[in-house]
């Protein structure tokens, strides 16, 4: 009797101890330090990439610090630094630039840190210890396709170019304009960067049709740049003649193209390439080493027709 | 005079040392053009050597079409991780295939084949107009992402073998394709997620005639 009553008290302590910590869903042990080095917070589908890698490394049981570069590679370089002298485990990177990133890359690998670079690329192979990006070329072969069925064989539109540092810029450019190239009736009347920033692409855009005013679309690099350019055609009284195409997903540009107040975009799922970052530095973490170098992400094309199923930087459930 | 003297000796050393040990080199811009051009990744030379040494010697590899189709209509899932790829992290399945079919139609951009030979359903799609994308760049496999530090690279390559299927295959399809005879084909397709798996749209990578109607 007496080993069955203190079998029940041992039980009961262990209930008492444990389970409330369990039922509350605490997470488990911080476990070390990953750091979220994003190129910018000044763009929303930044801030999602960012929060959603940071959310994933803390549900791993990791603290999890987010450092904001700023579109300026001394900034990111002097944000390694300070990961790098601070003892973190890994870091999940999207890049200010696909060559000026690659040094800070190389820092992180000589210090034994691993890099997981998300979105956007940098130019070197054997510095980071995977790539996972979007594949820019493709969704934009898929937006120059429905560009021509949208705005027709014949017309003048602009482009709005991201950085010019960055791969993406060109792999959205080129893959568009492998499609559209091919009707030599759709004149391109300018081509511009606004630095994938809003208030840029709405600033280009007004000055471009004070020159262009009878322009028929707009093909922009991303979305922020796709509603300042929004912005601008609104301001100007022809947002409902020129058709307006971006790239990345962002929720206000998927609710405008439900609207019918935008053409369409390339959903990028932000969130499904953080995750996938946080759990591959977790697998780091703890032993795994065979990552593929680069792992595409498919892009897919939201337009009025199927922009039911996307929501909240991604698929619906 | 004998300053004088001291210092034209100076400037003779000075001119002989830096005539061997020059501080700068004179090159013309075309020079410096070429050999930055030279060191830059040339994609139409890059598909046309991956064309021919690699892409046409793996013909052989493709799975049979109408074997692909009759499993995609009995079990989709399973006939997509049997005979498909897919890359990263995607919903679609690229495929790499071999058939024989009769030209049931022909129109503007494409050549329709039923794979039957009593058929006339639609199996296949044979694109004879341009062509986008990455289907032939990635269906067979042959190329890895991971071998390419700038995917501008990568993606240019895809356009230049585009091109290839372009300037070579397609006339040849263009030629062939008439109502009732019988072709075969070898090539690249991609399957979306919910997509209808027929007609499967094929881009060829090498198209005979099999038999005259």
């Amino acid at each position: 009797m007496k080993k069955f009553l203190l079998l029940c008290l041992v039980l009961a302590a262990t209930l008492l101890t444990v389970a409330p910590r369990a039922l509350a869903g605490d997470p488990p042990a911080v476990q070390g330090k990953i750091a979220v080095v994003v190129s910018t917070l000044n763009n929303p589908w930044f801030v999602v990439l960012a929060d959603t890698a940071r959310a994933r490394a803390q549900e791993l049981g990791y603290a999890a610090t987010v450092f904001d570069s700023q579109n300026d590679t001394a900034k990111e370089s002097a944000n390694f630094e300070n990961i790098i002298a601070s003892g973190y485990a890994a870091i999940i990177f999207n890049p200010t630039d696909a060559n000026g990133s690659i040094a800070s890359v190389a820092k992180a690998k000589a210090a034994g840190i691993p890099v997981f670079c998300i979105d956007r690329e940098i130019n070197s192979t054997n510095a980071a210890t995977a790539q996972m990006l979007s594949d820019s070329y493709s969704g934009c072969v898929k937006l120059g396709e429905y560009f021509v069925d949208q705005v027709g064989e014949t017309g003048k539109y602009v482009e709005l170019l991201g950085l010019v540092g960055d791969n993406n810029t060109w792999n959205r450019s080129k893959g568009f304009h492998s499609v559209v190239d091919s009707y030599p009736g759709l004149k391109m009347v300018a081509q511009q960067s606004a630095d994938f920033d809003r208030a840029k692409g709405l600033e280009v855009l007004e000055a471009i049709l004070q020159k262009n005013p009878d322009i028929n679309a707009v093909f922009c690099g991303n979305d922020a740049m796709a509603m300042g350019a929004y912005q601008a055609l609104v301001a100007a009284g022809k947002d409902k003649q020129v058709k307006i195409f971006g790239f990345d997903g962002a929720d206000d540009v998927v609710k405008l193209i439900a609207e019918g107040k935008i053409a369409a975009t390339g959903m990028q799922f932000p969130k499904k390439m953080a995750r996938q970052a946080a759990e591959f530095a977790d697998e780091y973490i703890h032993g795994k080493r065979d990552f593929p170098q680069k792992i595409p992400v498919a892009v897919e094309l939201v337009t009025p027709d199927n922009v039911a199923k996307y929501g909240n930087y991604g698929r619906k459930p | 005079m004998k300053r004088a003297l001291l210092v034209i000796v100076a400037l003779a050393l000075l001119a002989g040392f830096f005539r061997l040990v020059p501080l700068f080199h004179m090159v013309p811009l075309r020079q410096t053009r070429q050999a930055a051009a030279a060191g830059e990744f040339n994609a139409t030379h890059a598909a046309q050597t991956f064309w021919d040494e690699q892409l046409l010697k793996s013909l052989a590899r493709a799975a049979d079409a109408h074997q692909v189709l009759s499993a995609l209509a009995t079990d989709a899932a399973k006939a997509r991780a049997q005979y498909g790829r897919t890359l990263g992290i995607s919903t679609s399945t690229l495929f790499f295939l071999s058939g024989t079919g009769r030209v049931v139609a022909v129109k503007k951009n494409t050549v329709a084949l039923a794979l039957s030979p009593e058929g006339e359903t639609v199996d296949v799609l044979l694109p004879t107009g341009r062509l986008f994308g990455n289907t032939v760049r990635d269906a067979t496999g042959l190329l890895d992402a991971s071998a390419f530090p700038n995917s501008q690279n990568f993606n240019d390559l895809s356009t230049e073998l585009n091109h290839l299927v372009e300037n070579t295959v397609l006339p040849q399809l263009r030629e062939l394709a008439k109502p009732g005879v019988v072709i075969s084909f070898t090539g690249c397709a991609e399957l979306e997620e919910d997509a209808d798996v027929k007609p499967l749209k094929i881009i060829p990578l090498a198209v005979r005639l099999a038999a005259a109607p």
